[in-house]
């Protein structure tokens, strides 16, 4: 063998190593890039298509209150549900022009707005709250009541007054309503 | 020694296009569909609020053989669908609550009304001197409407004003409206006490009124094709008037051919006057020289002609033998 056919093979072999070392660090490289950007706009298009369901249940949530109808304690609400999705309500803000009478009913407790020290836990008084809102689910094209009583030595409705009724609904519509007792 | 070309460019090339083609192609198709689900609801929630607007029922409370009975007339562009009723008293004590399931009213609900159709909902309340009653009506698309009995006093003044005591029919003052016509479709323009001169001169319109057959006897009453609103105005020489003759119509939409109309006893029913010959649609379009000059009040007749107390089956081998002429309200067209 000469040595010029010996220096050939040499030169041959650490271009294939190069080659191969290129090839190598390419794919790897490529396919971290592959993994990397197709993790990221998966998580990029659940989270955009989260944030259009979100929008779309917004739109698609509608309440009508229909009627009041009051006791010196207690209100009774008429609800229906024009919208395309279950209404389910957050809380009731009920209270008056003025917000001398201010309450909050939400899932868990009654809370007098202007003094909310002054509160009732609904598991220890669940008559408060008649359907309880964690369970009221109204679906579409339907109507229900939900009665509303005012905890005991709280100031009452007075008649001939006019009281509103503030409902959020889960999807974060608001729908209110004013009727004189 | 001779330089060999490498192929990392290549795949390099290669992922690069896969990546484009698979990430990027479904980011983009998901992103589209997400879109196109949004827009979708986006147009449907208009079109619902659309709706909602354009939903029109009118009520009136009055009292048919001792019941609390609900006349409806739907004045809207949608049918519409009534699904509940609620009565209840100065009070604000609910008396009733009607639904799908309550058998104590007439007809049941739900009652869908198209545009123009009119419906008597009888109750079982039977409402006590004095006492004054609350009715709410809600429709599936959400909207409530509402009346009171006795009807308050603008209500008693208007079905005063109307001509419900000359004669047998009674005629809802506060149901007299004007269209536009466009091919053989009503589009309900409003009450047409007040119409613009260049209203009637640049569209074909027509008009409706709500009437009741009160006959004394409880005939029936057929109107036949000579039936219509005459609108007149001027004196002497230069008196001018406008017609326009009965028609049939399908809710919003007019017949060609004028099928006779039978009023029932007592039951409300919305008439339309379109046409500018008897018996066949041609529609009505006033040019300049015939109609109205701006500021000017024109009186409106009604002149009915037909049948009464003649079976529907036998008019055709029956001379009419029923006509009057109401006085009805009065129109001012304006500039």
């Amino acid at each position: 063998m000469c040595a010029a056919s010996i220096r050939r093979r040499r030169a041959g072999l650490s271009e294939l190593v190069a080659t191969m070392l290129t090839l190598t660090l390419t794919i790897v490289a490529g396919s971290a890039i592959f993994y990397y950007v197709g993790a990221r706009s998966v998580e990029s298009v659940s989270l955009y298509g989260d944030s259009v369901n979100e929008v779309i249940s917004f739109l698609q949530e509608r309440a009508t209150i229909v009627d009041m109808n009051y006791t010196s304690s207690s209100v009774t609400v008429w609800i229906y549900n024009p919208g395309k999705v279950d209404l389910e309500i957050v809380q009731i803000l009920i209270y008056n022009y003025s917000r001398s009478m201010y309450y909050l009913y939400n899932a868990t407790h009654v809370v007098d707005l202007n003094n909310t020290s002054n509160y009732v836990l609904l598991d220890s008084n669940p008559n408060l709250e008649k359907p309880r809102l964690s369970s009221f689910k109204l679906n579409p094209e339907k109507a229900a009541t939900i009665t509303l009583t005012i905890p005991n030595n709280w100031p009452n409705f007075v008649n001939g007054r006019t009281y509103y009724i503030s409902i959020t609904a889960k999807h974060g519509n608001v729908f209110t309503y004013y009727r004189r007792w | 020694m001779r330089k060999r070309r490498g192929v990392s460019g290549i795949v390099a090339a290669v992922i690069l296009f896969t990546m484009l083609f698979t990430i990027g192609t479904g980011y983009l198709i998901a992103i589209n569909q997400i879109n196109h689900l949004y827009v979708k609801t986006y147009v449907k929630s208009s079109e619902q609020t659309q709706e909602q607007l354009k939903e029109n029922v009118e009520l009136l409370a009055r009292l048919v053989n001792d019941r609390l009975t609900i006349l409806t007339t739907n004045k809207g562009e949608m049918p519409s669908a009534i699904i509940a009723i609620m009565v209840r008293n100065a009070d604000g004590v609910v008396l009733r609550y009607y639904n799908a399931s309550s058998t104590s009213i007439t007809p049941k609900l739900p009652i869908f009304l198209n545009p123009l159709d009119t419906e008597s909902i009888v109750t079982d309340i039977e409402p006590i001197s004095l006492q004054k009653y609350e009715i709410k009506l809600l429709t599936d698309r959400g909207n409530v409407f509402s009346a009171t009995y006795p009807p308050v006093r603008n209500e008693l003044a208007a079905r005063a004003l109307s001509s419900g005591a000359i004669g047998d029919l009674y005629l809802e003052f506060n149901s007299y409206s004007y269209y536009k016509v466009s091919s053989n479709t009503l589009y309900y323009q409003g009450q047409a006490f007040t119409i613009p001169v260049s209203f009637i001169t640049s569209y074909y319109s027509a008009f409706s009124v709500t009437i009741t057959n009160l006959n004394s006897a409880q005939k029936n009453i057929i109107l036949d094709g000579y039936t219509r609103i005459e609108q007149f105005w001027g004196v002497g020489s230069s008196m001018r008037r406008a017609t326009w003759y009965i028609v049939s119509n399908q809710s919003n939409t007019i017949l060609a051919n004028y099928t006779p109309i039978e009023l029932e006893y007592d039951k409300p029913k919305v008439i339309v006057f379109a046409s500018s010959t008897p018996n066949t649609f041609q529609p009505v379009k006033l040019s300049g020289s015939e109609a109205p000059q701006a500021g000017t009040p024109v009186g409106v007749l009604i002149l009915t002609h037909g049948w009464i107390g003649v079976d529907y089956n036998q008019i055709g081998n029956t001379t009419p033998n029923y006509g009057q002429n109401s006085p009805y309200v009065t129109t001012l067209y304006t500039g």
